[in-house]
């Protein structure tokens, strides 16, 4: 489905991402590992039209993305978290999936102000649709809550919805489990296993919660300072050395 | 949603009936100014209240509207309802190519900018005096034929009615514009630009759209404006319009459909008490502002009546 080529991304003098190339095939769940400063986020930013790359190609799908707009690479079903905030605060829980649920609700400007039996059919089901996935992600008790007043893991799960209200074909997630206690994090990975499949064709995670990463994934791929460093099953990943030495140091000789 | 709906029914009711009361010319006077401010307050706060951009140029559109008004009634003699639907147009048209050059920028360089517009037509709307005959303005719009044997005060009733069945049009177009698709997209820019990109929401178009009605109405008002006093000058396009109409706004409560109908209410009855003390009326102003953002940063009406959705369960 996705194809990364061989993308750079300078700012300045640092280079964040260098030469990094991998691909995602429809039905799987690949991570995107590596130590704080890697690069990950900077490749979330690439593919998804944030950044523009300074060297590289992009594909989703056969068609190349790399000068795409971000509207543009949503509307064409690749939609990502943000590591920081992936919610309206002062929105509350249904607002928040409802206004991601936004290609789905699109009318033409003039049915929106002369709105007929058809738009208000559509409206009822776009909203219907956002309360069945609130239902889904075991966020029904707090759908009037304002996203502001979630606790950490009910945030983490709102992101989720939010990401995937958009209707995404590729689910990219920033980090989804950043503090979540290891209960809350496996719950977060039963979810995830059952979202391949059903809710959306392939799943790109980046994430340190190691044991989530192992137990999800098909496919692992670490960089390490802006390089891709390997890529592999969780079990070649766990057990290379060079991995183990990018996020530990080197053994004392 | 259902409470602001009911609100701006229940003050339409109430608006349509205020007249009957044998009121005096003046107070019938008031009531124009009111309406004619709900025109504008209702379009400036689509861009203030829900694409969350501060623009100090809305009377550009304001102007555009009244001078198209005005050079059409005086130099070709069209009627009134035609003069104000192509205000509508023309000031929507402004809007479009200002809209689309601003709201490349955010921010301070959003407000500066269009501030610059608005300016920069009051310049040549003095100055064009081929066009706009200057300073001195253009007077003796005509009134529509049909007041012509009317009494003053039947005249001002007249114009009462229309104003409210212009801010009528106006508030229903807000209203839908809020309550779809439309506001779901332009609150969600607001509130987090990048989510909104990332769930396929393009932010530049739905501020451009927000921008280009609330020109439209910012026009209607003008064009009303200008034939309800039969003259139009430089000063359409002057800061004095502009500070009103945010007062009215951030006091009724940005963000909300009533805000900007009880907003101007107060601001309109404020400003005609406040007539006696001259100049020092705006010093007044600035105090009010100043009070307004420190303690009811939201308005009087933002904490009842923001958008808000609910899931109605079954
Ligand atoms: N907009 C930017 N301008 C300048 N430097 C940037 C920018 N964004 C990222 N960087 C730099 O690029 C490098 C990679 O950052 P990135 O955020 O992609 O790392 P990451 O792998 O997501 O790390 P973390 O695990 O901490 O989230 C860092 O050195 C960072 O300082
Ligand atoms: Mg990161």
């Amino acid at each position: 489905m996705l194809q990364v080529d061989n993308i750079t991304k300078n700012f300045g003098g640092i280079t964040a991402v260098a030469d990094v190339s991998f691909a995602i095939n429809k039905g799987e769940v690949v991570s995107l590992i590596g130590p704080n400063g890697a690069g990950k986020t900077t490749c979330f930013n690439l593919i998804t039209g944030f950044y523009r790359p300074t060297a590289g190609r992009v594909q989703f799908e056969g068609t190349d993305i790399t000068a795409f707009d971000p509207h543009r690479v949503a509307r064409l079903g690749v939609v990502r978290t943000f590591q920081k905030t992936n919610v309206l605060p002062r929105l509350n829980v249904f607002e928040n999936v409802l206004a991601a649920r936004h290609l789905h609700g699109e009318t033409s400007i003039l049915r929106a102000f002369f709105p007929g039996k058809a738009v208000r059919v559509r409206e009822k089901r776009v909203r219907d649709e956002a309360a069945d996935l609130i239902e889904t992600l075991g966020l029904l008790a707090r759908i009037d809550t304002p996203a502001e007043s979630l606790s950490c893991g009910e945030l983490r799960l709102l992101e989720v919805a939010v990401a995937l209200s958009a209707g995404p074909r590729l689910l990219m997630l920033d980090e989804p489990a950043a503090g979540l206690n290891t209960q809350e994090a496996e719950r977060l990975a039963d979810i995830l296993k059952q979202l391949v499949g059903t809710r959306v064709d392939a799943l790109l995670l980046v994430e340190h919660n190691m044991s989530l990463v192992m137990s999800v994934s098909h496919r692992v791929v670490v960089l390490n300072f802006g390089r891709k460093l390997m890529e592999g099953s969780p079990e070649q990943v766990r057990n290379s050395a060079e991995v183990i030495e990018a996020y530990l140091g080197k053994p004392v000789e | 949603m259902i409470f602001e709906r009911r609100f701006l029914l229940g003050a339409l009711a109430i608006a349509i009936v205020f007249p009957l009361l044998g009121w005096s010319e003046y107070v019938i006077h008031v009531g124009v100014l009111i309406m004619f401010s709900i025109m504008l307050a209702t379009g400036f706060n689509l861009i203030v209240g829900y694409v969350g951009e501060f623009s100090l140029g809305h009377t550009a559109f304001l102007g555009i509207g009244a001078y198209t008004a005005a050079l059409l009634s005086s130099s070709l003699g069209m009627p009134i309802f035609f003069n104000i639907a192509a205000a509508a147009v023309v000031a929507a048209i402004a809007g479009f190519f200002i809209g689309a050059v601003t709201l490349r920028l955010r921010g301070p360089f959003f407000v500066i900018v269009t501030l610059c517009f608005a300016e920069v037509l009051r310049i040549v709307a003095n100055n064009w005096v081929a066009l706009t005959n200057g300073p001195m303005g253009i007077a003796g719009i005509v009134k529509p034929a049909w007041m012509a044997q009317q009494t003053a005060l039947q005249q001002k009733i007249d114009f009462y009615y229309i104003g409210l069945a212009l801010v009528t049009v106006c508030v229903y177009f807000a209203y839908r514009f809020v309550y779809s698709f439309l506001g779901r997209a332009v609150v969600t820019i607001r509130e987090n630009r990048f989510v909104a990109q990332s769930v396929g929401i393009w932010p530049y178009s739905y501020s451009l759209l927000a921008f280009v009605v609330a020109s439209a109405m910012a026009g209607v008002a003008g064009a009303f404006y200008a034939h309800y006093v039969s003259y139009v000058g430089p000063e359409v396009f002057g800061f004095p319009f502009m500070i009103s109409m945010i007062i009215m706004v951030l006091l009724g409560g940005k963000g909300t459909l009533i805000g900007p109908v009880i907003g101007p209410v107060i601001v309109v009855l404020l400003e005609e008490y406040l007539r006696d003390f001259k100049d020092l009326r705006f010093s007044i102003f600035g105090l009010v502002i100043v009070a307004v953002v420190l303690f009811v940063p939201q308005g009087l009406m933002g904490f009842v009546a923001a958008r808000r959705e609910q899931y109605a369960r079954k």
